[in-house]
């Protein structure tokens, strides 16, 4: 179908030079164009006359000086110029073969004429793919826009939004769906802990104000009163830090997910500070990274337990597909940094073998073990 | 199916630039006429499917179809429409696009407006005109395909930048490739005129409307690009001398040279080398423009050396053009006949000067933007040429230049009389003294603006008085006779005078206000004649943007006369803020405010302006337009009446 399109377009484009060709004439000669624009100033200036515009000798002047230059034009030596039959073929046939010759091969090697277009409202009503999680939420998105009364729609696509760094936006759709689907516990305290994400972990007035609603609503929440915890900590009121996470530790079942990290809080505060895992205040991947700031959010425990989870599924990436420096490189790191000095050596080891042959690449790995002093 | 049918009419065009570039070339030097006739149906048809192709890449952007690169790093699915449209020549891509969009809508208007054109002439000129079309079509094909896809389309775009999201930018790039790109089409006239080694007597006839039309366009479009940077940058400045500015006043001044010298072309054959030198030059410096913007040499001489494939692409394209057109002048011009003669003191002399000062001028210009690049290139060392020396070389041959253009205005052609010309400024001349006093007084100092405002008046005043003087015949004046005067007269005094009030409010800006203070809500503070004070400060959502905006109310002798609302957007896709002026227009002058950071206490940083006349600026620019608009309305021919002239005048003058 396209390339009929193509097809009548490329034969427009001949056609455009095959018509004037097709028709014969004489040129218009030079001098006689001169000509004719002095006859014109001429009946200009006694149109002038008329009008009163010029004096009478004003014009007279003008007059004669355009008549001279007339007079001379018209001497001009005369050239005829008309079409000869044999040229005219001759480039008909040119562009004939010419203009397809060159269009059809150049386009071939820039265009994708199998491409369709790909508007996006017809993506959006498509049918999702699987596993596709960016087009569902911007399916989402549309929806949203569409019926912004909708607030399960805020509530599904706010935990996306934090995850992929857009933080303004996730607490824009997490009070959203606060405010459309009314409020709970639950709803509050993940608002408030969706600000402290962007706040990088410092628990803001309006954070505050979400905790404290949350506890209003359901008093024995738990990641609202940590965070609260949290919250006084930070603000030197140590006292009441301490009650707060005093009355967690004894309220909390023994196998609660969050009791270590309330008791290194305690420990914290206690002045018997338990040295802190290497991640808890190095930034996980620079400030721009979402996932850094709600790594950096978490509990301790569940801190580590993330990295673990990120880590060992670099390592078996790596392990498949082998050809990435900046994974190997990471990986190293990271063993270093979790205190791991066999796998950080072992993955040494192997991403010299899987980067063999690329002689910058292994250079940066072993700049890299020479500064963690893991060589070997 | 539509972008890749877009993408293929663009090769196709490309081909019919190349045909329209070589058939008609070959027919003009052997003589034939049906050859010489394939150029105009293949400059409409170029133009039409580079059109088919714009009009794709439009749908693109306005579908928000993300397998185009170009869509995805410039648009979003929540831009407003209009700048979804905009947003096409928001971006390198689709700019160029533009510019080789004007490009063949000019070669086409010259295929339908020519048909009094001798073949030769049009021939060649079309012919040159598709040489330049096919070498920015394989410069955008081969560096910067608005049409690359990609396989797997995101789901959001990038966003246009912010500052480019305004009506100003909608309008001004269009108006601006008008300019530069119209005087393409006195450029190809000027080469066929030198290929074709004779410069017919209609010659400027043919050029004068496209000169105007491009000088006409180039005006506005500087004139909006000016208030555009002056409401959306929150400096309140409105030309910063800054290379891209330049870019485009270099060949403003010196279209506006090539329509004064074609002036004289057309009314006194007359200045004939001179006014196609100036055509060409005209386009070079549009080329140069385009170059410095293009190629990425601004941002730094560096980046342009790192990723040299459109800046070396561009510069050869401008190598070979202006080079070519420069060489051919040389080979050419000593064979060209030398029109009529005049005496030094005419009209013609007038603009002989006018157009040695304009080139001294576009020449201050050039040396000021590329002196710095050169320096960087060659030593590193970055240095800044700003207004400093813009201002210390321009204003000295400005003023003069303003002082001679009502008495260029009075002078007759052929010969004048320059006492009899004087003797008819009495009255500007007198006023724009007493203009001086008046605002000496008022306004106090800076002297240069006081020197400047009575200039500007006495401007304004001659360049009215003309038309005055040629309304009063032997009986009088009369308004009829006002009324009949040519429309090129109207035209030239209109321009004139706008140049004049363009002045006055640059001369105003002496007297300007400016505080940047920490404003707290509900206090008042005085700018100028007026007093400011914050009655709010809120946030509040765009489409595409949050803002912080801040209401303030405009007081003069205890009555609020205004409220404003100055704003600091911040747009999320592309994590940029961008300052929302707030201005309100009181008589001539404006009160601009731009907000800043915010306090703890409630207070926020703002700067505070009072531009007395500072409108003035920008309605001289229109006047300018207006006044070649008129003139380009103007289908008469133009005849240079040697008007003082006596009866017996001896023949020398031929």
């Amino acid at each position: 179908m396209i390339w009929l399109v193509f097809a009548l377009l490329t034969g427009a484009a001949v056609m455009a030079v095959l018509l004037p060709l097709a028709l014969r004439g004489e040129a218009k000669d030079a001098s006689a164009a001169d000509v004719a624009f002095f006859e014109e100033q001429i009946a200009e200036i006694e149109r002038e006359r008329a009008e009163g515009r010029l004096e009478p000798a004003e014009a007279e002047a003008a007059r004669t000086e355009a008549a001279r230059r007339l007079l001379r034009a018209e001497a001009a030596p005369k050239g005829r110029s008309a079409g000869s039959r044999k040229a005219a073929l001759f480039a008909a046939l040119f562009a004939i073969v010419a203009i397809p010759a060159f269009s059809v091969p150049f386009y071939l090697r820039l265009g994708k004429a199998d491409l369709p277009d790909m508007p996006l409202t017809a993506r959006l009503e498509s049918q999702p793919e699987k596993g596709d999680l960016a087009g569902a939420v911007a399916r989402i998105e549309q929806h949203l826009r569409e019926h912004p009364e909708d607030g399960r729609g805020f509530e599904v696509v706010a935990p996306y939004y934090l995850r992929t760094g857009r933080g303004e936006e996730a607490i824009d759709a997490f009070s959203k769906a606060l405010k459309l689907l009314g409020p709970t516990a639950e709803r509050h305290a993940t608002l408030g802990q969706a600000r402290m994400i962007v706040a990088e972990g410092k628990v803001t007035p309006d954070a505050k104000k979400d905790f404290e609603a949350a506890l209003a609503l359901e008093p024995g929440n738990v990641m609202a009163a940590y965070y609260i915890g949290v919250g006084a900590q930070q603000a030197g009121e140590k006292d009441k830090a301490v009650a707060i996470f005093s009355r967690l530790e004894a309220e909390a079942p023994a196998d609660a997910a969050y009791l270590p990290s309330v008791k290194k809080r305690l420990a914290e505060l206690k002045g018997e500070a338990a040295p802190a895992p290497p991640f808890a205040q190095a930034p996980a991947q620079g400030p721009a990274s979402a996932q850094g700031k709600a790594i950096a959010a978490m509990p301790a425990r569940q801190q580590q337990a993330m990295i673990r989870g990120m880590v060992d599924k670099l390592a078996a990436r790596l392990e498949t597909k082998g050809d990435d420096v900046e994974g190997w490189l990471r990986l190293i790191r990271a063993y270093s940094v979790l205190a791991e000095p066999e796998k950080a050596r072992k993955a040494l080891a192997d991403a010299r073998k899987a980067l063999a042959g690329k002689d910058g690449e292994v250079a940066r790995v072993e700049a890299l073990a020479k500064e963690l002093d893991i060589g070997g | 199916m539509i972008v890749e049918t877009g993408h293929y009419a663009l090769v196709l065009a490309l081909a019919l630039a190349l045909a329209q570039f070589a058939i008609p070339f070959v027919g003009a030097r052997i003589n034939d006429v049906a050859l010489m006739r394939v150029a105009r149906p293949t400059a409409i048809a170029q133009f039409l499917f580079v059109a088919a192709a714009y009009g794709a890449l439009t749908y693109a952007h306005v579908v928000s179809d993300f397998s185009l690169v170009n869509v995805i790093e410039n648009s979003h699915s929540l831009k407003p429409f209009v700048y979804k449209i905009s947003g096409v020549w928001g971006n390198h891509e689709g700019s160029m696009l533009l510019w080789v969009l004007v490009l063949s809508l000019c070669g086409a208007l010259i295929a339908i407006f020519s048909a009094t054109m001798p073949d030769k002439l049009r021939a060649d000129a079309l012919s040159v005109q598709g040489l330049l079309g096919a070498a920015f079509l394989l410069f955008i094909l081969l560096t910067s395909n608005p049409f690359a896809r990609v396989d797997q389309p995101p789901w959001e775009g990038r966003d246009l930048n912010p500052i480019l999201q305004d009506p100003g930018l909608a309008i001004h790039p269009p108006m601006l490739y008008l300019g530069y790109v119209g005087f393409s089409i006195v450029f190809s006239f000027a080469a066929a005129a030198l290929i074709g080694g004779r410069i017919d007597a209609a010659w400027a006839r043919y050029a004068r409307p496209w000169t105007l039309f491009a000088w006409t366009a180039l005006t506005l479009g500087i004139a909006m690009g000016s208030y555009w940077a002056y409401y959306t940058l929150g400096w309140g400045g409105f030309w910063f001398w800054d290379p891209v500015e330049n870019a485009s006043l270099m060949p403003w001044i010196a279209g506006t040279a090539l329509l004064h010298s074609a002036a004289v072309m057309e009314k006194r054959e007359a200045l004939k080398v001179w006014t196609i030198f100036l055509s060409i030059l005209a386009f070079s410096l549009s080329l140069l423009g385009t170059f410095l913007v293009r190629s990425g040499v601004l941002t730094s001489v560096h980046a342009f050396a790192s990723d040299p494939d459109r800046g070396v692409f561009i510069l050869g394209i401008l190598v070979f053009f202006i080079g070519g057109a420069l060489a051919l002048f040389a080979i050419r011009a000593g064979s060209l006949p030398v029109g009529g003669l005049f005496s030094p003191i005419s009209r013609e002399g007038a603009l002989v000067v006018n157009n040695l000062l304009l080139s001294a001028t576009c020449a201050t210009v050039v040396i000021g933007t590329l002196y710095p690049l050169a320096l960087e290139a060659l030593t590193g060392e970055k240095i800044s040429v700003g207004p400093p020396f813009f201002n210390t070389v321009l204003i000295p041959i400005a003023l003069p230049l303003a002082l001679l253009m009502p008495i260029g205005q009075m002078l007759a052609w052929k010969r004048g009389d320059l006492g009899a010309a004087l003797q008819r400024l009495r009255a500007a001349f007198a006023v724009g003294v007493l203009a001086a006093a008046v605002l000496g007084a008022w306004q106090g100092t800076p002297f240069l603006s006081i020197v400047t405002a009575g200039i500007a008046v006495y401007l304004v005043v001659g360049a009215l008085s003309d038309l005055a003087l040629r309304a009063k015949g032997a009986a009088g004046f009369s308004f009829r006779r006002l009324l009949g005067l040519p429309l090129s007269a109207w035209g030239t005094s209109i321009a004139h005078a706008g140049m004049g009030l363009t002045l006055l409010g640059l001369a105003a800006t002496g007297w300007g206000v400016e505080s940047i203070l920490s404003m707290k809500p509900g206090e008042y503070y005085d700018v100028g004649p007026y007093k400011l004070a914050i009655e709010e400060i809120s946030p509040r959502n765009g489409p595409n943007y949050s803002e912080v905006y801040a209401s303030m109310a405009v007081r003069s002798g205890g009555e609020t006369v205004a409220r404003i609302e100055p704003a600091k957007r911040f747009y999320q896709a592309r994590k940029m803020q961008r300052s929302e002026a707030g201005i309100v227009t009181l008589g001539l002058g404006q009160v601009y405010a731009a907000i800043g950071e915010s306090h703890a206490d409630g207070s926020i940083d703002a700067r505070l302006y009072w531009k007395p006349l500072v409108t003035l600026i920008w309605i001289g620019a229109l006047f300018m337009a207006f006044g070649g608009g008129l003139s380009l309305a103007d289908r008469r021919l133009r005849i240079g009446v040697a008007r003082r002239a006596p009866a017996a005048l001896p023949e020398a003058a031929e």
